[in-house]
């Protein structure tokens, strides 16, 4: 009994010691375990198992022979008609207000004249000079009007100058049967062909002679101070006038234009 | 007396020795291989921040940056490149390769929002670019890339997480021996793994490279192939049926199943449907093709035929080739070129080629399964075995039959 009593402390104490040299050194027998093993990754969890095959109906549909071929049609529709033009070209004037180089000063007086205007603007380059315009006037006489205005605000030195211009397309009227009693007098023709000014009285005569023969019009001169105004033919209608605008033109009278006076 | 004395002694002997493995394990972490990570391609200039000191040595001299001087900024010029900051200018030639050393382990560098630990290098890849390359002991670097492959967020994952630690480990290794002669290793992007930097840790990646410290798979005494991809869709693909390699016995088809059940059932993508209207298919045959019709003017009505038919599948029933015919073009897709083409947007990819096709009137309906290539260790389902409790070397045995683990070091 005496014995058994005197050698459990050294048990007890080894024992003691091996669990603190365990748990202070846990790499030691992880370590033994590891060191240098092949490690295949054994079966030895009662959760591995052997995997079964399993039916899956998307899986099972997944064969060649089950591949039918897809087709699609891709309709290609005509694009629409282009939409017709709102406006159309015509000769006429506009107020020139700036033609130089400097694009910065151009730009300035556009947003000057955005302020002041409410016809359209034109800002553009042409023959290497900026210029800027604005409105689309089918007689001189209200583009004249509108330099005289453009003045009250500052803007000076404007101009006006002949060149084609937008105007608005308006129903086309062709082929409609005007009444007879609305059709006006030649009398009453408010659009004439302006074809010179010259202070030469001997060259207007001439020259109004010379229309007449060869456009078989009505040709007339008026005096207006020191000038002689010549003008050719009169107009009810501004497209007859200007058909015949074009061939005045075309025969060399390049600085002939339309004028209307009611 | 004596011999209890004596007892006593060697409890206190044994204590002491308890002692000794700490050094023994510092001593270990000197074996530990360094990687270089491509971190970034410096084109025409870019900005370093320090946390912590950092030495910048050259040949010739060292320059301490810290907490006073932390950022730097690096430009490329004709001949060679600069680095400076309000403080100093250093300008270097084309040759020339500056060592950022970290002066204790707890210092770091950030670049582009990243934050990155370890020593880093700097010289040219020709005359218009530089490169830039983190040196770092592989397990760091592993803590990097196990968060940014797999979801690390759920204790329950843990084990899934392991073996994705193993798999980026004995890829990034093997890397190494392959561009051993290379300015750098890896890439940080999806060109080999993505490497998130510290910036990216977390605790459960932390954990699952500390608990596999070393632990590499292999196959006949080489490092394995440890492809991985997000999900299978329940049937994983031959190696050689998709990258027309030799067949390797451990990359075979088979079916990913725990019990009764697929192992990826829980994924997002187990199934999807996709839809390609005509208008989408037409800017797909544009975009890889140059074929288009939709943008031709015509001057009267008129069908343009568009057919796709699958001609071939892999044994797992994946698409491997197919014809597209548009008008009177004809093209056939093999492979990863099919998820490039069906892909939408146009440069982006379809999940995966585990799919079937069925049409309505006016747009193809692509039926299909999983995401990626289907090859190696299923993530989704990886993690769900792991809930259920399986070990990692039983996940990898399930995903690579025949390899074997083994510590690199």
């Amino acid at each position: 009994m005496i014995r058994q009593f005197k050698s459990t402390p050294k048990i007890y104490i080894l024992v003691v010691a091996a669990i603190i040299f365990s748990s202070c050194n846990p790499q030691g027998i992880r370590r033994s375990r590891m060191q240098g093993e092949e490690t295949m990754a054994k079966p030895d969890s009662f959760l591995y198992y052997q995997p079964m095959a399993l039916s899956d109906s998307f899986l099972d549909s997944l064969k060649i022979e089950n591949d039918k071929e897809q087709a699609l049609k891709v309709r290609l529709i005509p694009p629409p008609p282009p939409p017709a033009p709102k406006t159309k070209l015509v000769e006429g004037f506009r107020v020139q207000t700036f033609a130089g180089l400097d694009s910065i000063n151009a730009l300035y007086l556009v947003e000057r004249l955005k302020d002041t205007v409410k016809d359209s603007i034109y800002f553009f380059k042409e023959n290497n000079l900026y210029k800027i315009q604005f409105g689309d006037y089918l007689y001189r006489n209200d583009a004249d009007l509108k330099v005289m205005d453009i003045r009250k605000y500052g803007i000076n030195g404007a101009w006006v100058v002949a060149r084609m211009i937008n105007v608005p397309i308006v129903a086309d009227s062709s082929g409609s049967i005007i009444p007879a009693d609305t059709v006006a007098s030649v009398k009453d023709a408010p659009f004439k062909i302006q074809v010179l000014v010259t202070s030469d009285l001997q060259k207007a005569k001439n020259l109004t002679d010379q229309l007449k023969n060869q456009f078989e019009r009505q040709s007339y001169f008026i005096t207006s101070g020191q000038l002689y105004k010549i003008f050719l033919g009169k107009f009810i209608e501004r497209a007859d006038a200007e058909k015949v605008l074009a061939e005045v033109k075309n025969a060399g009278y390049k600085d002939a234009w339309l004028v209307y006076k009611k | 007396m004596k011999t209890f004395k004596n007892l006593i002694l060697l409890l206190l002997l044994l204590l002491f020795i308890a002692c000794i493995p700490q050094n023994k394990s510092a001593q270990d972490a000197i074996n530990i291989p360094v990687i270089k990570v491509l971190l970034a391609e410096i084109n025409n200039a870019d900005t370093l921040n320090f946390n912590g000191t950092y030495f910048l040595e050259t040949e010739e001299a060292r320059y301490e940056f810290g907490p006073s001087n932390s950022t730097i900024y690096i430009q490329v010029l004709k001949n060679g490149y600069k680095i400076y900051n309000e403080k100093r200018l250093f300008r270097f030639r084309k040759s020339d390769r500056v060592e950022l050393v970290p002066a204790d382990a707890r210092a770091t560098i950030q670049l582009n929002n990243g934050e990155y630990s370890g020593r880093f290098s700097l010289f040219s890849k020709d005359s218009l670019s530089l490169y830039f390359v983190n040196q770092i002991d592989i397990e760091s670097y592993l803590q990097g890339v196990v968060p940014a492959g797999i979801f690390t967020t759920n204790i329950d994952y843990l084990e899934a997480i392991k073996a994705q630690a193993i798999c980026a480990r004995t890829y990034a290794l093997k890397k190494m021996d392959e561009r051993n002669q290379k300015p750098f290793h890896v890439f940080a992007d999806v060109r080999d793994q993505v490497y998130g930097g510290v910036g990216k840790r977390t605790k459960l990646g932390d954990l699952a490279v500390l608990e596999t410290q070393g632990s590499t798979l292999l196959y006949n005494n080489a490092l394995a192939n440890t492809f991985f991809h997000s999900s299978c869709g329940g049937v994983l693909e031959d190696a050689s049926d998709v990258w027309q390699g030799p067949q390797l016995p451990y990359l075979k088809s088979q079916q990913d199943v725990i019990g009764k059940e697929f192992a990826d059932g829980k994924s997002p993508y187990y199934r999807w449907i996709k839809e390609r209207t005509v208008s989408q298919l037409d800017t797909m045959f544009n975009y890889t093709f140059g074929t288009t019709y939709l943008n031709k003017p015509v001057q009267d009505t008129m069908d343009i035929p568009l057919r796709m038919r699958v001609t071939e599948r892999s044994p797992s029933g994946r698409v491997t080739r197919m014809i597209v015919n548009y008008g009177t073009d004809q093209h056939e897709l093999k492979g990863y070129e099919i998820r490039r083409f069906l892909g939408w947007p146009g440069g982006s990819l379809l999940p995966s080629t585990l799919f079937k096709l069925s049409s309505s009137d006016t747009s193809i309906i692509i039926k299909g399964a999983g995401n990626g290539h289907g090859v190696g260790m299923c993530q989704y389902g990886a993690m769900y075995k792991a809930q259920k409790g399986l070990q990692y070397y039983h996940i990898l045995q399930s995903y690579f039959p025949g390899t074997v683990l083994k510590r690199a070091y």
